[in-house]
């Protein structure tokens, strides 16, 4: 038995062939869970007794010849602000404490549907904004490569198991950057897919038009085949996506040659980024480059136009989605995802509505700007995490990241880690590609990965059994 | 106690529109910066005209077919 650690594609194989079984993998991620999580605060809540109930009954499916998949048997986490009938979603805030889900989001049926296992819940910001607090009912997750450190977040919990081996995959949403930014921080692989392509039916919203679900896992190759089983058919239709299949996105094995990359250099030179960063990132795109991609520099407008109407659509919205909570009960929310909602109050329609239209034309530019390019790249954080619990750095540092043009956008985007930075924290690398070219971006990120050639393993994980990487 | 400003008028008449009352000061202190930054106009992409539609993603999607 190899442990939690395994990736999603060995366990298949070693399910499949009923090497491993599926209460085995469940029993796995459950004694980590248990060994780890009073440091790492990734789970709100374990769901024991149904997931080991779910395993076996895998397993008893796979025994009588039925095969459902990749995922079938596999264990995973969701954020808590997704939908579980009968559990409670509480989007890590006093307000949900409460609130049953009476269905299942639409995720969790298609994951259920895949056979894969769901293991608990996990903790995010309030309300999948703000950042880190510790006047919530529960406290923030710890990043495991340094539990002093921010996590990144929103959807910090689902990072942090991912990275600290816990399970194999977890779903995180993504507004500005809310899975790639955690995935960044903790090493692991975090993909935004095309806007709409997974439903979003069941997620507690923070805006209706820039909100994404997106899986976390520790490679991109597991990537692909969770994303694959989370697609809408008309979304996985116009991908070219096999969602049955090993590879289920045909460009995705097709390596680095060839392949025609636009550097975004100027979200990270115009924005004062720590020298780690803009050195890894610069590093990075040279290594595609000495393996076969044509690289040029590719021209958008400056970050802060992006930044800026992505902020005033954000918080126009999610203060709609929150007033009448905000009006009765402010006192129950955490004081960051308080002010955070509330500042929405502020934003005119006329200026919502010119966001909007900002928004048209950057969508616009980009599909210009991207004829003859497969994928651009750029940096995803502009700083080094900060401490968790330093309120002024993680005011300042907030809006510090090239992640939200891809919200505003639409289009797909994933960070993969590159390198770790001077102080031992991981730094992750953004690709993008246009609407629907989510197998371009697996391609550019698995060869990437093979590039770097090396595993981001935090050192919570050491005393775990180690599993192979890449396979 | 000073006469409030246009300013200062903009900012109560915002949060009472929105009907937020009774908040802590230092509530109000936060979103009395947030508000500040407001008053600066959104920066503009280069090109954008004014009588561009607002964003519906699919449609412009479509438009990249």
């Amino acid at each position: 038995m190899e442990g939690a650690e395994i990736s999603i594609r060995r366990a298949a194989t070693l399910l499949r062939d009923r090497q491993v079984s599926s209460v085995e993998l469940v029993h796995a991620a459950l004694s980590e869970i248990e060994r780890l999580d009073d440091q790492l605060n990734a789970f709100l809540c374990v769901y024991r007794d149904h997931a080991l109930a779910a395993a076996e009954r895998c397993d008893l499916e796979i025994d009588r010849g039925v095969w459902r998949g990749p995922l079938h048997g596999i264990p995973y986490a969701a954020k808590d602000l997704i939908d579980v009938a009968g559990e409670r979603t509480t989007c890590h805030s006093r307000i949900c404490i409460d609130n049953i889900a009476r269905r299942d989001a639409a995720v969790i049926t298609r994951l259920r549907e895949a056979g894969a296992v769901l293991v608990g819940k996990t903790a995010l910001h309030e309300f999948a904004t703000g950042g880190p607090s510790f006047d919530l009912p529960w406290p923030p997750a710890r990043n495991p490569w340094n539990p002093t450190m921010h996590p990144g977040g929103s959807s910090s919990g689902s990072a942090v198991a991912v990275a600290a081996g816990l399970v194999p995959f977890a779903l995180g949403t993504d507004t500005a950057g809310s899975v790639r930014h955690p995935a960044s921080v903790c090493g692991v692989v975090g993909m935004k897919p095309t806007f709409g392509a997974i439903s979003v039916e069941g997620c507690f919203p923070l805006s209706f038009s820039l909100d994404h679900v997106g899986p976390l896992t520790r490679d991109a190759r597991d990537n692909a085949l969770v994303l694959a089983s989370l697609l809408e058919p008309e979304a996985a239709r116009r991908m070219q996506c096999r969602p049955e299949c090993a590879e289920p996105f045909a460009d995705s094995e097709a390596g680095l040659s060839g392949l025609r990359v636009g550097y975004v250099d100027a979200f990270h030179r115009a924005s004062d980024v720590n020298t780690d960063i803009a050195a890894a990132t610069d590093a990075a795109v040279e290594l595609l480059r000495s393996h076969g991609a044509k690289v040029k520099t590719l021209e958008l407008s400056p970050l802060r136009v992006f930044t800026e109407c992505g902020r005033t659509i954000l918080q126009a919205e999610s203060f709609a989605i929150h007033a009448e909570t905000l009006r009765e009960r402010h006192a129950d929310y955490g004081t960051r995802g308080r002010r955070r909602l509330m500042s929405g109050a502020l934003i005119s329609a006329e200026r919502y509505v010119r966001a909007q239209q900002i928004r048209t034309h950057l969508v616009r530019e980009f599909l210009s700007a991207m004829r003859g390019i497969d994928v651009a790249v750029c940096a995803s954080s502009l700083e080094l995490p900060c401490a968790i619990d330093d309120e002024a750095a993680i005011e300042a540092t907030y809006d510090r990241q090239a992640r939200t043009p891809f919200n505003v956008l639409g289009v797909p985007a994933i960070s993969v880690p590159i390198a770790l930075s001077s102080n031992g924290l991981p730094i992750g690398l953004q690709i993008a590609a246009k609407p629907y070219a989510e197998s371009l971006v697996y391609r550019a990120a698995v060869g990437l990965e093979t590039a770097v050639g090396r595993a981001f393993r935090p050192s919570v994980r050491s005393s775990v059994r180690t599993m192979e990487w890449t396979s | 106690m000073g006469a409030l400003g246009d300013d200062d008028l903009a900012f109560a008449s915002a949060l009472a529109a929105a009907g937020l009352h009774d908040l802590d000061p230092a509530d109000l202190a936060f979103l009395r910066r947030a508000h500040e930054r407001l008053q600066r106009p959104l920066p503009l992409p280069t090109g954008f005209v004014v009588t561009t539609q607002p964003a519906c993603l699919p449609a412009l999607f479509s438009e990249d077919r």
